[in-house]
């Protein structure tokens, strides 16, 4: 297969980047691949390119100082903003503007490919209205419906149906668009995130020390999860909570620590390059998300063979975790618990190293192997379906 | 060679617990040094002793630095050990620091599964692992680090040292069996607070009794390294002479333990 992925800016770092780049890597190994770049802000890609796989870039994002310089005209267009995008999308202006929107209608016109992956509800809808129907034109969504803007969801009502599939995380995404668009009835497809290549580390599960990791912000619930660490500080004092991750509300989680008297307790570690080697230190992860369009962590957690304790959140958790085998769910803000839960894994090692075993067992549905292998079924076979 | 587990005991000798036996049976693992400012060794030879999947090495003369531990490969090649092992046992960690020494040895883990040893100078100090703001006090708990324990029960002083200013202050502190605690009372601070500095800085340190040195009071035991962006403790208020004095536990950029005083005005002692 000829395979092109359509993505906001291959260059740079965060979460799509990286599956995206994974999973390019993995497919060229059988398969011609491309990466079309909406922007490009530096020389070079961030997350390091399979030499096989093709990058090309639409244009360079307007504050690049570095960029090759372009046509007054040229400059003029990458100043004008797109209209017909719902503003969410529209004002990510290096990525969305009229020069890499023209850019973009040209190289889809004379694509090379049998199959377009657009990787954003920006490019999904811009791929639903240039993209040539010759080419099999999947969208893939990482935000679950009920959270895009109204203005996404009205774009996608109107231009999802052009696509001729989407993949999402989870089951209940799937659900979603299935029942809110006016689509084939197995038109989304659930296709999970895959874990990065290269080895895992593997926990010994013997340090007292609770891991949990993601943006310092809102939506992960860190305050609901340090009243949740007091209660098992109070009972297990030499236990200790490694936060990893940076956001808005650390002067406010750190104020949270102090009020609860888990000064010795728990650390705010920051970012760190390197999560499986944190994880594989800690005995228990602890998910205290409100939402999870997916739960990344987890899988990572999962491969380093450490079991959690997590929210019954939508959507992610519920269809990773298998309660009692690989991990526990409590019901979402169940404060006590949560508390209960990390307790019952605290308190009893041999359950850890059951739950441990059962989540390595788990990775292996997210390993780079058998999500590639999930995705090319799946194209090869909506391929078919066309000849 | 691949490690499935791996430790540095108290006798510095590391002991690898090997996914399988090794093809070729190696006689000697290579450190090599990781290259840093340019700097490339060849590396040094160690014996190793190999009993089925178990291995130990002993790397008592290893010199201070961050060596990659190298072993035969499949084809018998010298290639990096890869290790599952994330590198920390907190329990060995406190079991490590509890004898007299001057060289400490920790096992990493490189994000790509590479095994390294490093290999730092120490020096005693008292290792924190309680700190307790409480109404005009502060509690601390730990125990020696890299010193002698001297059994059963001592009386020992914590010397709080003024930083750039030079003023002493002393309260007592309990050692037993190597276990040091002690509640810092926070007034004699503010008593000597010098206005002319803002903020106060002073550095404790275990000292007297049966110690023949003064040691710092600091946190180096465990894999957390800059604990001052990481690591925070309720300051004290104390009113003073009219005014309030805030006096907090941090952690330096050193990972030492230290008091900071500053004297608040009317505003933000009220808040």
């Amino acid at each position: 297969m000829r395979i092109a992925f359509l993505i906001a800016n291959a260059f740079a770092m965060g979460g799509t980047v990286r599956t995206t780049v994974n999973l390019a890597n993995s497919l060229a190994e059988r398969h011609e691949v491309e990466i079309i770049s909406m922007a490009r802000h530096c020389d070079r890609p961030f997350f390091p390119l399979d030499p096989r796989v093709r990058l090309r870039a639409m244009a360079p994002t307007p504050d690049w100082s570095g960029a090759p310089p372009g046509s007054w005209l040229d400059r003029r267009r990458a100043r004008r903003p797109v209209r017909w995008l719902p503003p969410t999308e529209a004002k990510r202006q290096g990525v969305f503007n009229a020069r890499t929107e023209r850019a973009l209608r040209r190289t889809l016109r004379g694509l090379d490919a049998d199959v377009l992956v657009s990787t954003r509800p920006g490019l999904n809808l811009a791929a639903a209205r240039f993209a040539p129907r010759r080419l099999l034109r999947v969208g893939q969504e990482h935000i679950h419906w009920g959270n895009h803007s109204d203005g996404v969801r009205l774009a996608a009502r109107l231009l999802y149906p052009r696509l001729d599939a989407l993949t999402v995380l989870t089951e209940a995404d799937r659900r979603a668009y299935q029942r809110d668009l006016r689509v084939p009835p197995d038109w989304a497809v659930r296709i999970p995130n895959a874990l990065p290549g290269g080895d895992f580390p593997r926990a010994p599960l013997e340090n007292p020390i609770v891991v949990a990791a993601g943006r310092l912000g809102p939506e992960k619930g860190y305050d609901k999860l340090l009243d949740a660490f007091a209660l098992v500080a109070a009972e297990r004092p030499e236990w200790r909570l490694r936060l990893y991750g940076q956001g808005g509300l650390e002067n406010r989680l750190r104020r949270r620590i102090q009020r609860l008297g888990l000064d010795n307790n728990a650390a705010i570690m920051k970012r760190t390059d390197d999560l499986p080697g944190e994880l594989a230190k800690g005995s228990v992860l602890a998910v205290s998300s409100r939402v999870e369009g997916f739960g990344m962590t987890i899988i990572e957690s999962f491969a380093c063979g450490v079991p959690v304790v997590s929210f019954d959140c939508p959507h992610g958790p519920g269809e990773i975790i298998t309660h009692g085998a690989d991990g526990l769910l409590v019901p979402p803000g169940d404060v006590q618990g949560l508390a209960a839960g990390l307790l019952r894994l605290i308190d009893d090692p041999a359950l850890r190293t059951r739950m441990g075993a059962a989540a390595l067992a788990a990775a292996e549905d997210y390993r780079p192997a058998a999500v590639t292998a999930r995705w090319e079924e799946f194209l090869a076979e909506r391929l078919s379906r066309r000849r | 060679m691949r490690a499935r587990r791996n430790r540095v005991g108290p006798d510095d000798v590391l002991h690898l617990e090997l996914a399988e036996e090794p093809p070729v049976r190696p006689d000697r693992l290579l450190l090599r040094p990781v290259p840093e400012h340019g700097d490339t060794g060849t590396g040094l030879p160690v014996p190793v002793r190999l009993r089925g999947t178990r291995a130990s090495a002993d790397l008592g003369g290893l010199p201070a630095g961050l060596w990659e531990v190298c072993g035969p490969d499949g084809g018998g090649r010298t290639a990096p050990v890869r290790t599952e092992d994330p590198g920390l046992n907190l329990a060995d960690r406190y079991g490590y620091i509890a004898r007299p020494r001057s060289r400490d040895l920790r096992v990493l883990r490189t994000p790509d599964g590479r095994l390294r040893v490093q290999v730092a100078e120490v020096r005693p100090y008292a290792e924190v692992e309680l700190v307790r703001s409480r109404e005009e006090t502060v509690a601390v708990r730990g125990e020696l680090a890299f010193a002698a324990r001297p059994p059963g029960r001592h009386r020992v002083r914590i010397v709080l040292r003024q930083r750039h200013v030079g003023t002493e202050l002393a309260c007592g502190a309990l050692l037993d069996d190597g276990a040091f605690s002690a509640e810092i009372p926070l007034r004699p601070l503010a008593d000597a607070h010098a206005e002319e500095r803002g903020k106060n800085l002073w550095d404790p340190v275990l000292a007297g009794g049966p110690l023949n040195a003064e040691l710092r009071l600091a946190s180096r035991a465990d894999d957390i390294a800059g604990k001052k962006q990481r690591i925070g403790f309720r300051p004290v208020r104390l009113p003073h002479g009219g005014r309030t004095m805030r006096i907090t536990p941090y952690y330096t950029v050193h990972d030492d333990l230290s008091l900071a005083a500053t004297a608040l005005d009317r505003a933000e002692g009220a808040r």
